[in-house]
């Protein structure tokens, strides 16, 4: 049954991937650098926040990339003269009239950022002053965000100050990916968010997850090409030394891999049936293991993958013998192993027969 | 707002694919999880037989604190096999969406609430107490859920266990359902979450707020897929936003958990 969509407009997505990453470590290459950007691009990220320091690290930006640039002091405006055209400030830099005209004239998209820990500090952000001369509002925090309360606020600020809503929630409470879905189901322009939530402290939203809710429970944001997060996984891990969890959704290796009897009888039906999507979708494919849980159908059907054929009687007593290697040895059985399960079973039931 | 743990490490948790455990583990991690306070232990699933199927009957012999619960799929003969293990609840799964009942049993609606009567009552004339699980209950249709409901509650089961098999609920639909679900019903309600999208304890946990009076977890999340509603992280979730769990002892949780992992990678 579809989910009721409530908003199917285009959402902007912003990474903070590549801060994040530079953040912690900033001997990474320039190289590794732009070949992410190119990649999250791809994927339907629309600005890439960066800071001075990674702009020094990047030196040219590459052309037909969108960066959103973290403004410092007015003094450090020199990026101003440069290919940028989206920033973000403090929302203290509110304050200053002028230096908010000064980047308005240079034609320069304005976001600023104020961090909400209880809804009650949102009430605040709609009477700042010169908040209508921004283009967007982000707001950060968000952390704890549980109730709906909030995104009436939401929506009673995008009404009163006709700004662009961005939400970046913080992961304190494993909940970051869930808010920020909920806030674009309720209005919010866009989100920020990073690779697997990767940030300081509790991290992010997890980007691919928002991508993904973005296809399949809002049907928005068409040009993705989602297959290419198994590519920004494995440059990620690499530059990073962080390893991606093998059941880390919709990044993990291993998300699409089963074994239990009904779930295998159920894919091999329709996958829909234990599928939310395909994993084609996400640069994957599926794959049926052979263990401790899997039924006599799973048996024979891999088997048949592997070339070979038995009876349902022999793949009882082939499922048998896997379950009790399984067991004991408490991990699936690669091919190898059942093919010399298969062996054994299939020498006994002729032995049987010949005698 | 109260709410009491089935875990369900030892049968979902035991699905995902590469996980195999020994009976002398799963007992193992019984006791683990009843040191914890845990519930209800969903044990596995006596259908399987052999070795599960002993190890299941043991474990309901030990005199727990936590009670023990076998899973089974909707056909009676899975029922009888929970049965002889004398365990301490009986959970039937019963496929509500459109899409499992034609696709996985060929099927109609007619036939899963008949089965279902029979299943239920089969394990209720034993003497046992019944839980219903509505799999696949996010793509299913309202409607026919309650009608399901209505159906198992008819014949004696206790407690409705809502599944989001897929891992589809947002917050506030998950938050919205049980609501609607609360305000039709007058039976326990039970959260199993799944997550796919990332939003198994966000999801868990606005059910939790909406009512229900149990929330399905398993230790690290494991499970099929991208796996369930990972306990501990619920625990931090639920304490962090709405208060609950101030008084409980986070470093004995995540110890005793990082020994069942062990037992278990």
């Amino acid at each position: 049954m579809p989910l009721p969509v409530k908003e199917k407009s285009v959402k902007r997505i912003v990474d903070r991937t590549l801060l994040s990453v530079h953040d912690r470590n900033k001997s990474v290459k320039r190289l590794d650098i732009i070949d992410l950007c190119w990649i999250l691009s791809d994927m339907g990220v629309e600005l890439i926040e960066i800071n001075a320091a990674l702009l020094k690290t990047m030196g040219r930006l590459p052309a037909g990339l969108r960066f959103l640039y973290r403004a410092g002091p007015e003094s450090d405006d020199g990026w101003l003269n440069g290919e940028i055209r989206d920033c973000l400030i403090h929302k203290d830099v509110l304050k200053d009239t002028d230096r908010l005209e000064r980047l308005k004239k240079k034609n320069i998209r304005l976001t600023a950022e104020f961090t909400a820990d209880k809804v009650s500090d949102l009430y605040g952000i709609a009477r700042k002053k010169n908040v209508s001369l921004l283009d967007t509002v982000r707001i950060t925090g968000l952390g704890r965000f549980v109730s709906g309360e909030w995104l009436q606020v939401l929506r009673q600020i995008k009404e009163q100050l006709g700004v662009g809503l961005d939400i970046c929630p913080v992961n304190d409470y494993s909940i970051a990916t869930a808010i920020a879905v909920e806030a674009l189901l309720h209005g919010a322009d866009g989100v920020s968010a990073s690779f697997g939530g990767y940030g300081p402290a509790g991290g992010y939203a997890a980007l691919e997850e928002i991508l993904v809710a973005l296809k399949v429970l809002m049907h928005t944001n068409e040009k993705m090409n989602l297959t290419r997060i198994p590519e920004l996984s494995g440059k990620f891990c690499r530059i990073t030394g962080v390893q991606i969890p093998g059941s880390k959704p919709v990044a993990g290796k291993d998300i699409f891999r089963y074994e239990s009897g009904i779930h295998a009888d159920g894919i091999g039906k329709n996958p829909s049936t234990y599928e939310p999507y395909e994993p084609e979708m996400v640069g994957q494919k599926r794959k049926l293991s052979i263990g401790k849980h899997s039924g006599t159908k799973a048996i024979v059907c891999k088997l048949a993958e592997m070339g070979l054929k038995c009876t349902m009687e022999e793949a009882a007593l082939i499922l048998k013998a896997v379950r009790a290697k399984s067991a004991r040895l408490k991990r699936d059985l690669p091919e190898k192993e059942l093919k010399d399960i298969f062996d054994r079973v299939i020498s006994v039931s002729l032995t049987s027969i010949m005698s | 707002m109260q709410v009491h743990i089935v875990d369900t490490t030892l049968r979902d948790g035991e699905q995902k694919a590469g996980i195999a455990l020994r009976g002398k583990d799963k007992v193992k991690i019984a006791c683990l999880l009843d040191s914890l306070g845990i519930y209800q232990i969903e044990a596995g699933i006596p259908a399987m037989g052999g070795d599960e199927k002993k190890s299941i009957r043991r474990m309901a012999e030990l005199g727990l604190k936590s009670r023990i619960s076998a899973w089974n799929r909707m056909n009676v003969d899975d029922v009888m096999q929970s049965t002889d293990c004398h365990v301490d609840i009986i959970h039937i799964a019963a496929p509500v969406s459109d899409l499992q009942i034609k696709s996985k049993l060929n099927k109609d609606r007619d036939w899963v609430v008949d089965n279902l009567r029979r299943c239920v009552a089969c394990a209720r004339e034993k003497g046992f107490e019944v839980t219903v699980g509505l799999e696949d209950a996010s793509r299913a249709d309202p409607e026919f859920l309650l009608q399901v409901c209505a159906a198992a509650c008819g014949e004696g089961a206790v407690r409705i266990r809502y599944a989001d098999t897929v891992g589809i609920l947002h917050m506030q639909r998950s938050f919205d359902e049980i609501k609607r679900m609360k305000k039709e019903l007058k039976v326990a309600l039970e959260i199993h979450a799944h997550n796919d999208l990332g939003m198994a304890v966000a999801n868990s946990l606005a059910a939790a707020r909406a009512g229900v009076e149990f929330v399905d977890c398993t230790i690290g999340g494991l499970g099929e897929r991208a796996g369930n509603c990972d306990y501990l992280q619920f625990l931090h979730a639920a304490r962090g936003c709405v208060g609950m769990y101030r008084d409980l002892d986070f470093r004995f949780v995540k110890e005793v958990q990082d020994e069942i992992l062990c037992v278990i990678l």
